[in-house]
């Protein structure tokens, strides 16, 4: 077994043994690609709306972060592309590899809740146009963290 | 004026990258030091009037590829290889001794199953060591392996989080205004490829070091009147065991 798949088979047990609130896991079963559910947390703007999340992790995890994107609709948010591409520091140069597909998850859950106004990034519509063309992973962008606090 | 398209940016940037990947291994072959004074003739005089100097007492080097790691890499391969070619039970032991206590507090700090195949990857090197199953040849081979040579990487940069975040007092001084020494550590260290400076070294060192085996590390920068200066950690008066070579923003290994 490859240290990523005893890595990834410890994770989904960890996570499996005590799923956190608002998370539901759908799908493991091709360990490399996981699809998740979480919720909007009560009392934010997402309260009772559930999205899907894939985690896609490549030869190099977890020394590389995972590709993760939300399919189909994904939640309006500021930092949150309509093509399901998320714009958050951890997924990116701030990735450790300390951190596991729980503490994406909550990290997400939390940029969500923080949120004050349903609204996509001001560039999302080039974002996206650009990314028809070749569909290119997110993990191939060069993303700018410029407000962790939305 | 076109407005520069960020996608182009980033395509560039991953070309350097993956540019250096190809032309540098992680850890190269030992040679001659007087190779690298070369590389300055045209571009930096003096830098090359004192790796000349250098080379004086220290004739070959082992280059790092240039990634952000180096000196991670380099602090561990440097040691291991001093374990391997002294062949000291008490050193070895010693270290043995240092990376089991250190299990027990990662595993508390980040997780168990998350370090596990971080301190697995230092506690099979130092088990070949003592089998004796493991020579040079095959260090050089081992820091080559993508997975094992960055696991170990991740593993020194967990030990310096940990080390400076037990001893805040110390290094509050070098952290940044408006940033916690968590948040430092969770920013500057803990990332892969984010580069070590004086605080890291002084804390991975500090951690696993002592007075009989030290760290040296001789450094060349552009300051006047000064051919380079020796800096050895944890302390001044520690008995430098191996030696890195310090160029601003890399970080290589020196041989006598």
């Amino acid at each position: 077994m490859s240290l990523r798949e005893k890595r990834l088979m410890s994770e989904l047990k960890s996570l499996t043994q005590k799923t956190p609130d608002l998370i539901k896991i759908v799908k493991t079963e091709n360990l490399m690609t996981w699809l998740i559910e979480i919720t909007g947390a009560e009392k934010t703007l997402y309260e009772d709306e559930t999205y899907t999340l894939q985690f896609r992790f490549d030869t190099e995890y977890p020394l590389k972060p995972p590709e993760v994107v939300f399919l189909q609709e994904s939640p309006v948010h500021p930092h949150i592309y309509s093509n399901g591409h998320i714009c958050l520091d951890i997924l990116d140069e701030s990735w450790t590899p300390a951190l596991t597909v729980e503490s994406v998850l909550l990290s997400l859950i939390s940029m969500m809740s923080s949120c004050k106004k349903k609204e996509r990034p001001p560039d999302d519509s080039s974002y996206v146009r650009a990314w028809k063309k070749n569909k290119f992973s997110p993990k191939k962008t060069k993303w700018f963290f410029h407000d962790n606090k939305v | 004026m076109e407005p520069v398209n960020p996608m182009l940016i980033f395509k560039q940037m991953d070309e350097i990258k993956d540019e250096i990947k190809s032309k540098q291994p992680l850890v190269g072959s030992i040679e001659n030091l007087i190779n690298i004074s070369q590389e300055y003739k045209e571009t930096n005089p003096i830098f090359e009037k004192r790796i000349i100097e250098l080379s004086k007492e220290f004739p070959k080097v082992q280059r790092m590829r240039a990634d952000g790691n180096c000196f991670y890499r380099g602090f561990f391969y440097a040691l291991f290889l001093f374990l391997i070619q002294s062949n000291d039970k008490d050193s070895l032991t010693y270290f043995q001794k240092k990376f089991a206590f250190f299990r027990t507090k990662l595993e508390k700090r980040y997780g168990e199953f998350i370090m596990e195949m971080f301190c697995d990857s230092i506690d099979d090197v130092l088990l070949s060591i003592e089998q004796k199953t493991l020579d040079e040849e095959k260090l050089l081979d081992l820091f080559n392996e993508q997975m094992t040579s960055e696991s170990i990487v991740a593993y020194a940069r967990f030990l310096t989080s940990t080390y400076i975040s037990e001893n805040q007092s110390t290094f509050s001084f070098y952290v940044p205004m408006g940033m916690t020494v968590s948040e430092y550590c969770k920013q500057n260290i803990e990332p892969m490829e984010q580069e070590a400076d004086h605080p890291e070294i002084f804390s991975l060192s500090s951690a696993l070091l002592d007075e009989s085996t030290g760290l040296a590390i001789q450094k060349i920068d552009g300051k006047v009147n000064e051919n380079y200066q020796t800096l050895i950690f944890p302390n001044q008066d520690s008995n430098p065991k191996f030696n890195l070579l310090y160029r601003p923003g890399h970080y290589d290994i020196l041989f006598k």
